[in-house]
């Protein structure tokens, strides 16, 4: 699908989101693949549910309740569908996913600089977990550590990084 | 109820396992049990949200440059064949070459040329010598043959070389210097692997492995 080919205003609307909606669906699902596949098949939902007459009046919020119910359908046979299938819990879930992605999105170049100033092994664990997607179990046989180590260290991390971020948001401030 | 930093670190611990896919059904429950309280469905939105932007920031094309050959020409893509270009590196020759260049100043080509056109001149000299000396004895053994056709006799001598010699032996050296000597040139240079650069644009290292062991307990 072409973006030009799309309505004006729907194309722009998924360009301002596209970085957001990715998110909202990578926090979801644990590989890039599924996340592209739900990013396109959530995509084509929005490109056939859009009217241009009564345009959503939180275009992102509707993306992300499209892409909700794709993740879901993307686990329906894995252990996250029992934690989701509370359709209320699901739903306040991802409200504020939705949330938390639109208040940090436009910050991701704070997260960048507060992983540039991780400890060597801090990084290598993330990069590992994130990037390289591999499993504690993985990450843990290769450092030579317990899984239950792998988890305390990622915690670690995470509340590192939350907190450099904040850090850095009040110095610009 | 409010929740204890021990219980926030259950519960992320928890979201771990469970964006890892490993949450068995007792966690599952026990963490559908934690997210009733509103304050951990804030922790369950910051972690999807950081777990989200951590993916997409390691995977960045800005942050992260892919793996790729190290370019130091146009062919360097062509991956080496055995015994090709490769090779050289179990060579001490090139090293030797390498710092008599850094010496020098002068490029590797030249020196693999100068060095191809050497070795390739040796056995064509001794060829000539051969020959030479060939010709002086059907000179000597055979007058009826100088003394009938001095022309002819001249015209035989070089077929007498060529059937007593490997035919093209001037061309191994050009064939040496196709495996060995354009080795050395850049636009054969092997294809490097380099290391993927990590979320922040430098150049990543082997996990050197955590300085010491974290305290045992259930995650």
């Amino acid at each position: 699908m072409i973006l030009q080919q799309l309505p004006t205003d729907l194309a722009q609307l998924l360009s301002l989101n596209q970085r957001s909606l990715y998110a909202f669906i990578r926090g979801q699902v644990r590989t890039r693949e599924d996340a592209d596949d739900v990013y396109q098949e959530t995509t084509v939902v929005l490109v056939e549910q859009y009217n241009p007459a009564e345009p959503p009046g939180n275009f992102f919020a509707w993306a992300c309740g499209i892409a909700w119910r794709k993740v879901l359908v993307e686990y329906r046979n894995r252990s996250r569908l029992k934690l989701l299938a509370n359709e209320e819990l699901g739903r306040i879930l991802a409200e504020k996913v939705a949330a938390s992605v639109a208040w940090v999105s436009p910050r991701i170049d704070r997260l960048q600089e507060c992983i540039a100033s991780l400890k060597t092994e801090s990084r290598d664990i993330i990069e590992g977990f994130y990037f390289r997607e591999e499993s504690v179990t993985q990450i843990a046989a290769r450092l030579g550590v317990s899984e239950p180590c792998v988890y305390k260290t990622l915690t670690k991390i995470r509340r590192t990084l939350l907190d450099c971020i904040e850090r850095k948001l009040r110095e610009d401030d | 109820m409010s929740l204890s930093q021990l219980d926030r670190e259950r519960i992320d611990q928890l979201l771990t396992a469970l964006y890892d896919g490993r949450l068995d059904e007792a966690e599952s429950a026990r963490l559908l049990d934690w997210l009733e309280e509103p304050e951990a469905q804030d922790l369950f939105a910051s972690h999807a949200m950081l777990d989200a932007f951590l993916s997409m920031a390691c995977a960045d094309p800005q942050g992260i440059a892919p793996l790729k050959p190290a370019v130091q020409g146009s062919v360097d893509a062509q991956p080496a064949e055995k015994g090709g270009p490769d090779d050289r590196a179990t060579s001490p020759v090139p090293g030797f070459l390498g710092n008599l260049t850094q010496l020098g100043g002068s490029s590797m080509p030249t020196l693999w040329t100068l060095l191809v056109l050497i070795s390739g001149m040796v056995p064509t000299l001794a060829l000539v010598i051969v020959l030479a000396i060939r010709g002086i004895r059907v000179e000597v053994n055979q007058p009826e043959l100088a003394g009938s056709s001095e022309q002819g006799a001249r015209s035989k001598r070089p077929q007498t070389a060529d059937t007593k010699t490997p035919p093209r032996l001037a061309d191994a050296p050009h064939r040496d210097a196709k495996s060995s000597g354009a080795a050395s040139s850049p636009a054969s240079a092997p294809a490097r692997l380099v290391y993927a650069k990590d979320c922040t644009g430098t150049a990543s290292r082997p996990a050197p492995g955590l300085a010491r062991p974290c305290p045992s307990g259930r995650r």
